[in-house]
């Protein structure tokens, strides 16, 4: 990448707010296609995942990434009400933790209740 | 599965407590070259030991760069098996190695695994007092001026041109320099050899540090080593060419920590770091992939720091603090002998004092190669034996004087008689001094034999059979004034002048018979 993924977030964050909501679309365009020039357009979901951690800061919130076992179970959507508004709650399916969830908060605390982390420290003790 | 496991089995699962709350983890967000990027983190410190939660193992990491929005780490362990996205620990611990006297004999990787198929070490119910070994880190503040003292004890080398002119005290740092084939690691294990056969002191233990190298010539050395017997006071930290740079970083540290052990326990022990040019171009790899900014020739502005905390760390400890003391002997390769590129001027001034082996010398047959004139000892006259102080103290000035005067040899037909044998005594001296490698002199040999040189007994011997001569003379002495003379001058270390008056009278009389 030419520039770190928190870098071009916090670039266009800045622009889309100076810019204000009439000249969005552009400004998405033109991002874009700064990206493609850069090369650097096949890493767009790492700096949308830097976005999505600037705007949760900003609202005072937390960036919540969850990993469920399964999507359909009722436990996750329990838990992603327990959050606040303000949080921004990324779901995302990860068959390999068999089942139960696994929570990280602001990419820095982890909660994990799935049975691979069970069956893990069972197995090291 | 058997019914016992079964059963085990079962009760833990019963009894099983899960650990509630929240962990700090940080999360590999980027993995290549043994290098790793790790979001999150933050309250990681410098130099920490990080655990990688690997699919089915923790994978060791260094914590190396603290940025704002990131860690920069060094894996320890097979990079390959680490994925973006997996969780990061914080140990709490930093890196150090288990030292103890069941080292010896051994060769280990920097992170004290063994290498040499010997079976585990420091397993329990070992036969040595300090079976479990003592955890040393890597990285350890150096001893501080108190806890020193000046340096006072040789370390004989075996080496009769350095014993002899550029002496290594117990405690110094002695850098090793020179091209490439020049004979750098042959002084290193002649020294090592020779602690086999120096009597009188205490006994040296001898670290190998073994960096970048290819496995081949480490496994000749060991393999030699061991043919000689001085395995059994050595141990090899081996990280080869075929390593990650990680481990060529830390070897050095390694071996320094294995010393400090017997530092501590008062012993005395050499590490030999062979060589800094390939430690300190695995720290540059390491750096530029860590994109830290490059210096000059692209090393990391803290190269200087890096190898002046490691060669601070040799010293002769104080009697309070047990009296031991850590020898360092860094080598440094030089490009076509050039000492004034950036590690060689760095060492060199870090250093007590430099051993410059020239490549034209080599080849001109002159071996051991050193350079007289540019290598210089600044401490170790200070721990030279009085044998050695008062039969070499001339010994510098006529070398010099004679390759001043040695473009001048081939007119020696012109010269006046004083210049003539000026010439005749450097060319003596210069046979005398050489010697074969893994063939270490005993001091009480150097200093009889550079005695019988200096003296003018050997004048009217021809160039070409000096060596004979001087062979001669040894078994002569070895058969008839073992007891006399040469147990004399090991035991006291010195050269009274009785011993000299019967030695004069010894040397005659060899004379005599190897005429007849």
């Amino acid at each position: 990448m030419k520039y770190p993924a928190e870098t071009y977030a916090k670039a266009f964050l800045e622009g889309l707010e100076d810019a204000g909501k009439k000249r969005e679309r552009a400004l998405v365009k033109n991002f874009t296609s700064l990206l493609e020039r850069n090369g650097d357009l096949a890493d767009h979901d790492k700096i949308y995942l830097e976005m999505e951690k600037l705007i949760a800061k900003k609202s005072g919130g937390r960036f919540i990434s969850m990993e469920v076992a399964d999507k359909n179970g009722a436990g996750a959507k329990k838990l992603t009400n327990l959050f606040s508004k303000k949080d921004v709650v990324k779901v995302s399916v990860l068959p390999e933790l068999l089942a139960g969830t696994r929570i990280l908060i602001d990419q820095e605390k982890e909660l994990d209740f799935s049975f691979k982390r069970r069956l893990k420290d069972l197995f090291e003790k | 599965m058997s019914y016992e496991i079964l059963e085990k089995l079962k009760k833990e699962i019963s009894g099983f407590k899960e650990e509630k709350g929240a962990r700090e983890v940080g999360i590999v967000s980027e993995v290549g070259d043994g290098i790793l990027r790790i979001a999150g983190l933050s309250a990681a410190l410098a130099q920490e030991l990080l655990s990688i939660e690997a699919d089915n193992e923790k994978i060791p990491a260094l914590a190396f760069n603290l940025e704002e929005n990131f860690i920069g780490a060094v894996i320890l362990g097979e990079g390959d098996k680490v994925r973006v996205g997996a969780r990061v620990l914080k140990t709490g611990k930093v890196l150090s190695i288990k030292a103890g006297d069941e080292l010896l004999g051994r060769v280990v990787d920097p992170l004290g695994q063994p290498l040499d198929g010997k079976g585990v070490l420091f397993a329990k119910g070992t036969r040595l007092p300090d079976g479990q070994g003592k955890d040393y880190f890597l990285e350890r503040r150096a001893p501080s001026v108190i806890e020193r003292e000046s340096v006072n004890t040789p370390l004989h080398t075996g080496i009769k041109a350095i014993d002899a002119m550029i002496p290594i005290g117990r405690g110094q740092r002695e850098l090793i320099i020179g091209d490439r084939q020049t004979g750098k690691t042959a002084i290193a294990l002649d020294t090592i050899l020779n602690q086999l056969q120096d009597e009188g002191r205490r006994q040296v233990i001898s670290i190998y540090v073994a960096i970048g190298q290819k496995n081949s010539k480490i496994a000749k050395n060991i393999a030699m080593l061991e043919g000689r017997g001085a395995m059994k006071n050595t141990i090899v930290v081996s990280a080869p060419a075929s390593a990650p740079a990680s481990l060529q970083y830390l070897a050095p540290f390694a071996g320094a920590a294995i010393g400090e052990y017997f530092m501590d326990t008062g012993r005395d022990a050499v590490v030999i770091y062979d060589d800094l040019s390939k430690h300190a171009d695995a720290y540059r790899q390491l750096s530029l992939l860590l994109r830290r900014p490059p210096g000059r020739e692209a090393y990391p502005g803290d190269i200087f720091y890096l190898h002046a905390r490691l060669l601070e760390r040799a010293a002769k400890l104080s009697k309070e603090k047990g009296g031991g003391s850590l020898t360092a002997l860094p080598i440094i390769e030089t490009k076509l002998g050039d000492v004034s590129a950036y590690i060689p001027t760095n060492v060199i001034s870090i250093t007590d004092g430099q051993i410059y082996l020239e490549s034209g010398l080599f080849y001109q047959g002159i071996r051991p190669a050193v350079n007289v004139g540019l290598s210089v000892s600044r401490v170790g006259s200070a721990a030279q034996t009085k044998a050695m102080k008062k039969v070499a103290g001339k010994m510098r000035l006529e070398l010099a004087q004679f390759r001043e005067l040695a473009a001048f040899v081939q007119f020696s037909s012109d010269l006046d008689p004083d210049t003539k044998k000026k010439i005749a005594r450097g060319e003596l001296l210069t046979e005398v001094l050489k010697q074969t490698d893994l063939e270490p002199v005993p001091f009480e040999k150097a200093v009889v034999t550079l005695y019988v040189a200096l003296s003018g007994a050997m004048d009217n011997v021809p160039i070409n059979k000096a060596k004979n001569y001087a062979d001669g003379l040894w078994d002569w002495l070895e058969k008839l004034h073992r007891g006399d003379i040469l147990d004399a001058i090991r035991k006291s270390g010195d050269f009274e002048s009785e011993v000299e008056e019967k030695l004069k009278g010894a040397v005659k009389d060899y004379g005599i018979s190897a005429k007849s």
